[in-house]
């Protein structure tokens, strides 16, 4: 194949790639930022600014792994090894049928997950291409399952957040001292695990690969500077003529934001790869003029992967956060942490594992998980229909779609 | 709009203290309205009646919009029947305030001396258990931040001990002057009988309706 059709190819891909991750942080922004706008902890500019930064951070710094499984677990690489246009096609086709099912389904607005779009494309591709074997049903099996089973467990952690915050200090005699006992272990333990799953191989990208051990214990060291600086916020707090709950909330506001940051940086580590995994594939088909069953993904797709991403938050943030800042939604800080740290914890260890999750359905799970510990006022369970029911279109249609543009770039090209 | 916004529905907490609210501006008008009609100023009461119908509408225009914008799918802290049969109840004292003005302004009724002290102190009774009621409702949004539960759930509790307590004097204030009205019944003239009958009766709704409001929130608190 000449090299300057498929560096063509390559831009094209990159574009398309670009455009989707655009796509996806304008979407998703929400997820993370929407319920500290509507609790009054961030302003809508703030809550833009944290989220393109976690975004970006997260996609370069923990993106790598996923964008892999996508690529290679789901079919198998190696099947093209004669044929690297094929292959090269094939991931434009399912990048570019994504994009295109995710935009329609926008239209119609049905709460579509990219995450689903992109695994459905590369299964119609690998479908047509080398047949209904080809295709490791395994792991599609594997991934459909880890759909269900994440947002269950991260529910069970938002629950678990929740419920411990209602025993120990919204049930208490003194709630504001409580806050001030209990709060610093919370913001210790966020610094921990986010630092925890950063250190641990997060570093990789840039070749600061750490051993377990170590990971655990410069992890362990940040969470207790986490710890006292909690304490020393939590202090500095002064009490007002308000009622206490109120106060609590107050106070569990910086709680709130480092978890919605959490969020948006393991949203980045995870959906990065919806974006440029495919591309990836390409650009290592371009480099080795061979089809190779795993390489690492250059560091510099994932940053523009992050790029995008942070664009379109940046781009569509504020009009998705106005209007949900507008609207009387009945979440808190205390609320809005248990949500969105279940939901940060979840997505991370599933993007370590390699699981592509979809960050939506993880948190849909978990803001139910503090629901049923009774503390929200009230949860439209219609939106469960809705997902289950954009879900069951999404892999199909996202197929088709990657289908048919895989066959128009075969006539045009071959 | 992201679908986790879309998860979000109404809280159905703040319509209700607002319901209270307004149930609130309706009865507190009570005491003056009787204050009214015991001195006799008819004009004062058709004024004061005009109002309670007023404030009465306005909670009923409340209530309709909290019971519209809870379907069976929303999903709340509490069970969604036992939050109804409370605004139910709530919403049932501003409904006496209103039958009791309609009564008072249906006929003009002599207040004799003998039973006027007894009546001022049974309304006394009757607006004490109905503020107690208020206490109770008023907690609605501090409760929800607490889930209904702890150190919060125990001191509205106690609150409706304290409403209990309230309308058990108020039954008792009821019989007293009944008793007086009997003991006088042959210097009145039967249709008065009747309409004093009428005007206790709507003033002891109102009290129980109070206590039921606070009985249907304690079916709304949790253990833990």
């Amino acid at each position: 194949m000449e090299i300057s059709l498929l560096s063509m190819i390559l831009v094209a891909a990159i574009i398309v790639g670009l455009y989707s991750a655009i796509n996806i942080g304008a979407n998703d922004v929400a997820n993370s930022m929407a319920t500290s706008v509507a609790s009054g902890a961030l302003t809508i500019k703030k809550a833009v600014l944290v989220a393109g930064i976690c975004d970006i951070t997260g996609a370069i710094l923990v993106g790598s792994h996923v964008a892999n499984t996508i690529r290679k677990d789901l079919v198998d690489p190696l099947q093209f090894s004669d044929r690297p246009t094929l292959f090269v096609f094939g991931m434009l086709a399912a990048v570019l049928g994504s994009a295109l099912w995710v935009n329609i389904a926008t239209y119609f607005k049905l709460p579509v997950s990219t995450t689903h779009s992109i695994i459905g494309g590369v299964v119609g591709f690998g479908l047509v291409s080398v047949g209904f074997a080809g295709i490791k049903w395994k792991v599609v099996l594997y991934v459909v399952l880890s759909w269900v089973i994440s947002p269950i467990f991260g529910g069970i952690i938002a629950f678990t957040i929740f419920s411990i915050i209602k025993k120990f200090i919204l049930s208490s005699e003194e709630p504001l001292d409580q806050t001030r006992k209990i709060g610093p272990f919370f913001s210790g333990i966020v610094v921990f695990i986010l630092s925890l799953s950063v250190i641990f191989k997060g570093l990789k990208n840039l070749h600061l690969d750490l051993p377990f051990l170590e990971a655990l214990f410069i992890s362990l060291a940040l969470g207790v500077v986490g710890y006292f600086l909690g304490r020393l916020l939590l202090k500095k707090y002064r009490e007002r003529e308000e009622d206490p709950y109120y106060q609590v909330e107050r106070m569990a506001n910086p709680l709130q934001v480092l978890s919605a940051s959490f969020q948006a940086f393991s949203h980045g580590a995870n959906d990065v790869a919806n974006a440029i995994g495919p591309v990836a594939a390409i650009w290592a088909v371009l480099q080795t003029q061979k089809v190779e069953m795993s390489v690492a993904v250059p560091i510099e797709l994932l940053a523009l992967g992050g790029a995008g991403l942070a664009f379109g938050v940046y781009m569509w943030g504020h009009r998705v956060m106005e209007t949900v800042g507008k609207r009387i939604t009945s979440i808190t800080p205390t609320r809005g942490f248990s949500a969105e740290f279940g939901t940060a914890t979840t997505v991370l260890l599933c993007s370590r594992l390699g699981m592509p999750v979809s960050t939506t359905h993880v948190a849909v799970g978990n803001v139910i998980g503090v629901g049923l510990a009774r503390g929200i006022s009230a949860i439209n369970l219609d939106v469960i229909k809705k997902i289950f029911l954009a879900w069951i279109i999404s892999l199909p249609a996202a197929g088709l779609f990657t289908v048919v543009i895989y066959f128009i770039l075969k006539l045009l090209f071959l | 709009m992201s679908i986790i916004s879309k998860l979000f529905g109404k809280s159905p907490f703040e319509p209700l203290y607002r319901h209270m609210l307004k149930v609130k501006e309706c009865v507190d008008l009570v005491r003056p309205l009787m204050d009214a009609f015991l001195k006799g100023e008819d004009k004062q009461v058709k004024e004061l009646a005009s109002k309670i119908f007023k404030a009465e509408h306005d909670a009923d225009v409340v209530k309709k919009d909290i019971r519209n914008n809870l379907p069976k799918s929303v999903f709340l802290p509490v069970a969604r029947g036992d939050l109804l049969s409370f605004l139910k109840e709530q919403d049932k004292i501003a409904d006496s305030a209103e039958d009791l003005a309609v009564l008072l302004t249906l006929r003009k009724t002599k207040v004799p001396e003998e039973f006027k002290e007894e009546l001022k102190d049974f309304v006394e009774r009757v607006i004490e258990t109905y503020k107690a009621a208020m206490n109770v409702s008023s907690e609605i949004k501090v409760l929800a931040e607490t889930s209904f539960a702890g150190v919060e759930a125990h001191k509205v509790m106690d609150l409706i001990e304290e409403l209990k307590l309230k309308e058990w004097e108020a039954d008792k204030a009821q019989m007293i002057v009944a008793k007086k009205m009997f003991a006088i019944e042959k210097k009145l003239d039967p249709v008065s009988v009747m309409m004093w009958m009428h005007i206790f009766n709507e003033l002891g709704t109102l009290a129980n309706h109070a206590e039921n409001a606070g009985d249907r929130m304690r079916m709304m608190l949790h253990d833990g």
